[in-house]
């Protein structure tokens, strides 16, 4: 029996970005969504309970860091994995992202491969 | 009337009250101090009212209204200065070993022995009259209090022999310690009893005069009220004969004397046992003031009132009401109290004075026919100095009483002697401000100040009691000079006497002050003084202006202290300088300066600073530098001192230009912190276009199996991606070149109305995608700027495209409108949307570097370097022009760029 795929968020205020790893990761066959702000991003996961979530920090409203702190307070949501998706700029202090909340985080520029290969670790863990 | 034995009896008991206090206070003083508070401290310090005070305020009050209040004003005045001024002459008399006021002038100016007797013999002058009238006080007092009311029969022995008791009591308890800096703490303690004592007895008669007698303040005041006294009460020019000049005199001269007066000097510096006191003492001595004034009012108009025409003199108004009232012990009770205020004054003046008489006079005497004495029997001498100075103060102030003092109010006896005391002023204020004030100054200022006190105010007096002169001196001046009127000197009429003689001694003493200061040479000795008087902080050793002297050998300088300390004290003093100082010195030692220095200030505490001076002197063979060494030395320290300016001026300066530089320093700091935050935030820019177009494109290249649609979304998003990167990196370029004013300018000629149809042209294809209208009022062609035609046009581009990028696709009808507005001297260019609108707390940030600003409606991050606007502000700024925006959110928005007309010059 197959399984049901795993389903992944991803939030970015970049809509080229959102295209490039929507595409990506439709076609490694997992459910995916997108929201385009923090906001948006927050109604989303709460309906759609995604195994991981793909997040970009600096985001007008609510940014990556506040994001992940909201969906930690969330019980629902508690097996949620977060990677980060970081300009560099504000992720300067690894352990700070780590603080607050992330399971990994990736720094554009970055390949397919690699986002692909982070997927999936954190997937299977 | 009382029984004379009944008094006599309370009185007995009264001094033996006191003897009781002394002795208690001067044993408790061996285990714990009980006069070391600031209560005792400031409660001393109110000797300063007297028996003069006790009666006379009263009396004054009767006859002058609230006039009287002069003489506690000045004092309360001085109370905001204690802290600064007490202290600083606490500190001075602490190291200096002062033992009275003319010590201390003397002292400050070289350790002079012809000041400190002149001095001393003026201060004598001076104050015995005014000890007279205290013991005139208790005589008068005793007096009413047995004779009452017929006042026949007069006992001056009460005076006498009051003298002899208090001449008694100084003797056991202030020459008890041959030290000048011990304290005196038996004496204190009688003082503070009596200080108590009086105003208790002050506040009793008081209180029964306004509430059993009348009925309260109120009752008093409305009978009087009643009879028209009020006025005379309550207006100082009418109450006195010159009107506001003196009562201003008079606060100047209380204010002055209250430190002058040796009584209140000995109590403020040389009996504060802690400079801390001080602080505390000056509120605590206002309230006392307050209290003891509080009922003067009052009993003044109850007296005027109750007792009417009758001859009654008005000073004894306190005590009159209690004796006519038949209560004796009331009466008893006040004459006490002012009994009490005449002896605390008695005690500490007399103490004061005989102090000096012995210590500037008497022993430097003795000091100077040393060889006359045999040593062992030099310590009695000096002991003996001390003893008879005081009963010779006591008996010359009962004799002057007898024999002069009963002519004249007691009023002005008082006031004579405070004008005399202060003369003092000029040379003991400007001595420990003024550096330059000298010897000679300060001779020069005291004698004339003396003479015209003893001609305008002294001489008089003994004209009118014909013991001196023809009174026709009075009226017409001496030998029918009129300008020479003791009382109306250079013609100078309209003041009381008092006043007059005040201003002219004051005004010449002050003058001949300064000018012998100020053209006069100093000795080596003087400058010493003053530096060590005036900067009372430091210890300074200065040895550039000592005299010359020859070299002494220990056992020299021992046997002359032996002589005037005893072998014990000597000893213990010399023990205490091998502590503190890890020297010692055999007999054939010859010593060094310093600690005959040393050994000169312990002398001093025995036998006073002249007398030490004197002694020391000698047995060094000194010599003063003569007036050319001298003048050398000033010139050099004079040198030193321009010197040291310089370099003052020259670290000011340095001190200023590191300033600067650190100023600088912050501002590349700040400079250095933006530019890391531009790369940092260029680079992340860049960092999100080159991913997408990295993924897209590996997405292309290893998924060749995508849809067709699919790749062209992802081509034409790498494609705008691209563009993306493009634009950012020529705007980082412009925004940099900006910044570093690197940016070639071509200006010339420009017509706005070309401008406006270029840029429309450019955005048109864009406008027409997003279907957006974009209309222009039609300019005239002529109308130019001076600008670069280029710059301008990225700027209005940049604009139009914002308007095109945030239209409002929900909208029916979107347009762009351009209009323009000249003006005389500038034209305004308008460029309105129907867009999204910016947010009000949007639109001052929206000039800043790197701003970009979500509009929620596309939820999408706008494409954008968040250059555009910054450049355009900056391109705009460069043309002498301002670029400004208002908005509505979902109205409009509107960009308003003005520039100047006519301004080439101004631009290039």
């Amino acid at each position: 029996m197959m399984k049901s795929p795993k389903k992944i968020l991803i939030v970015d205020d970049e809509p080229s970005i959102v295209l490039a790893l929507e595409n990506i990761l439709l076609a490694k066959d997992y459910e995916v969504q997108k929201a385009y702000d923090g906001k948006e991003g927050l109604k989303v996961a709460q309906l759609f309970h995604p195994d991981l979530i793909l997040l970009d920090i600096m985001m007008p409203f609510i940014d990556g860091f506040e994001f992940s702190s909201f969906i930690r307070k969330n019980k629902s949501l508690e097996n949620t994995k977060i990677i980060f998706i970081s300009a560099k700029g504000e992720l300067t202090d690894k352990k700070y992202g780590y603080s607050k909340g992330c399971d990994d985080y990736i720094i554009k520029p970055f390949s397919t491969e690699k986002i692909i290969s982070k997927v999936t670790f954190i997937l299977n863990q | 009337m009382i029984p004379l034995w009944a008094i006599i009896v309370i009185c007995v008991a009264y001094l033996g009250i006191l003897f009781g206090v002394a002795y208690y206070g001067d044993k408790k003083s061996i285990t714990k101090s009980i006069i070391n508070s600031p209560l005792v401290y400031a409660l001393s310090l109110t000797t300063y009212c007297t028996a003069w005070t006790f009666y006379g305020s009263v009396g004054k009050a009767a006859t002058e209204g609230i006039s009287f209040l002069a003489t506690y004003l000045g004092p309360l005045l001085l109370c905001p200065l204690w802290i600064i001024l007490f202290k600083k002459i606490i500190r001075i008399c602490r190291r200096e070993k002062i033992s009275s006021i003319s010590d201390f002038i003397a002292t400050r100016y070289g350790k002079d022995k012809f000041l400190g007797n002149l001095v001393t013999i003026m201060i004598l002058l001076f104050i015995i009259p005014y000890i007279s009238i205290q013991l005139r006080a208790i005589s008068g007092s005793f007096n009413i209090l047995i004779d009452y009311p017929t006042q026949a029969s007069i006992y001056n022995e009460t005076a006498f022999i009051v003298a002899i008791i208090m001449s008694v009591f100084i003797i056991l308890f202030g020459t008890r310690n041959p030290r000048s800096q011990e304290r005196n703490e038996g004496m204190v303690s009688v003082i503070t009893f009596e200080a108590i004592f009086k105003l208790i007895a002050f506040l009793v008669i008081g209180i029964y005069v306004t509430y059993y007698i009348f009925d309260g303040f109120g009752d008093i005041f409305s009978q009087a009220a009643e009879k028209d006294m009020l006025a005379s009460i309550n207006n100082i020019q009418k109450s006195l004969d010159g009107g506001y000049w003196d009562w201003f005199m008079l606060i100047i001269l209380s204010f002055l004397v209250f430190m002058l007066l040796p009584r209140q000097f000995h109590l403020i510096a040389l009996e504060n046992k802690n400079e801390k006191h001080v602080e505390k003492a000056s509120w605590i001595f206002p309230l006392y003031l307050f209290a003891i004034t509080l009922f003067v009012i009052p009993i003044a108009i109850g007296g005027k009132l109750y007792f009417g025409d009758t001859t009654f003199n008005a000073d004894s108004f306190i005590l009159h009401f209690p004796l006519e009232k038949g209560n004796n012990l009331l009466a008893t009770l006040v004459f006490l109290g002012g009994f009490a205020a005449a002896t605390g004054m008695i005690i500490v003046e007399t103490f004061a004075i005989s102090t000096m008489l012995s210590n500037n006079i008497l022993i430097p005497l003795l000091v100077n026919y040393l060889k006359v004495f045999p040593t062992s029997k030099v310590q009695k001498a000096i002991l003996f100095c001390r003893r008879i100075s005081i009963p010779i103060v006591l008996l010359s102030a009962y004799i002057y009483m007898i024999v002069i003092g009963e002519n004249y109010p007691m009023v002005e006896v008082g006031l004579i002697s405070f004008v005399g005391i202060v003369q003092l002023a000029p040379s003991f204020f400007g001595g420990i401000f003024w550096k330059r004030a000298n010897r000679t100054g300060t001779i020069a200022g005291l004698s004339i100040g003396f003479m015209i006190w003893f001609y305008t105010l002294l001489f008089p007096t003994l004209i009118r009691s014909g013991i001196m002169g023809d009174i026709s001196i009075l009226s017409e001046g001496p030998f029918g000079l009129n300008i020479l009127k003791p009382y109306a000197l250079l013609g100078l009429e309209n003041l009381n006497k008092i006043t007059h003689g005040f201003f002219w001694s004051i005004t010449a003493n002050i003058f001949m002050y300064i000018m012998g200061s100020l053209f006069t040479i100093p000795k080596g000795i003087e400058i010493q003084q003053a530096n060590k008087f005036i900067d009372a902080k430091i210890d300074i050793n200065d040895n550039r202006f000592r005299n010359r002297y020859k070299e002494v050998f220990f056992y020299q300088l021992y046997e002359l202290v032996i002589t005037f300390l005893g072998s014990e004290t000597a000893n213990s003093a010399i023990d205490h300088y091998y502590n503190k100082y890890q020297k010692k010195y055999l007999n054939n030692d010859i010593v060094d300066i310093h600690f005959v220095d040393y050994m000169e200030n312990v002398l001093s505490d025995y036998i006073g600073n002249i007398s030490a001076r004197i002694a020391i002197s000698k047995l060094l063979n000194e010599e003063p530098l003569d007036r050319k060494e001298l003048l050398e030395i000033l010139e050099e320290t004079k040198e030193a001192i321009t010197h040291s300016k310089k370099l003052t001026i020259k670290s000011d300066e340095l001190e200023r230009a590191q300033k600067t530089l650190l100023k600088a320093n912050e501002k590349l700091k700040e400079i250095d912190h933006l530019k890391d935050e531009f790369i940092l935030t260029i680079s992340h820019e860049l960092r999100t276009p080159i991913t997408s177009i990295r993924l897209l494109s590996e997405m292309l290249y290893f998924e060749p199996e995508l849809y067709s649609e699919k790749k062209e979304v992802f081509l034409k998003t790498i494609m705008q991606e691209s563009e993306r990167l493009s634009n950012l990196i020529d705007d980082t370029l412009l925004q940099e070149k900006l910044e570093l004013g690197k940016l070639t300018w071509e200006f010339d000629h420009v017509s706005i109305a070309e401008l406006i149809t270029n840029t429309i042209e450019t955005v048109a294809p864009m406008a027409k995608e997003a279907n957006i209208k974009i209309n222009t009022v039609v300019l005239d062609k002529t109308i130019v700027v001076y600008a670069d035609k280029v710059h301008l046009e990225r700027v209005l581009i940049n604009i139009l495209m914002n308007a095109i990028k945030f239209h409002d696709p929900e909208k029916d009808k979107n347009y762009i409108h351009i209009s323009s507005k000249i003006e005389q001297d500038s034209i305004t260019i308008c460029i309105e949307d129907n867009g999204v609108g910016i947010a009000k707390e949007n639109l001052k940030k929206i000039f800043n570097i790197f701003v970009q600003i979500q509009n929620e409606k596309q939820k999408i991050k706008p494409k954008g370097s968040g250059l555009g606007l910054s450049i355009a502000k900056k391109i705009i700024q460069r043309h002498k022009g301002i670029i400004e925006v208002d908005s509505e959110v979902d109205q409009y928005s509107r960009f308003f760029i003005t520039l100047p007309l006519n301004a080439d010059d101004e631009i290039t």
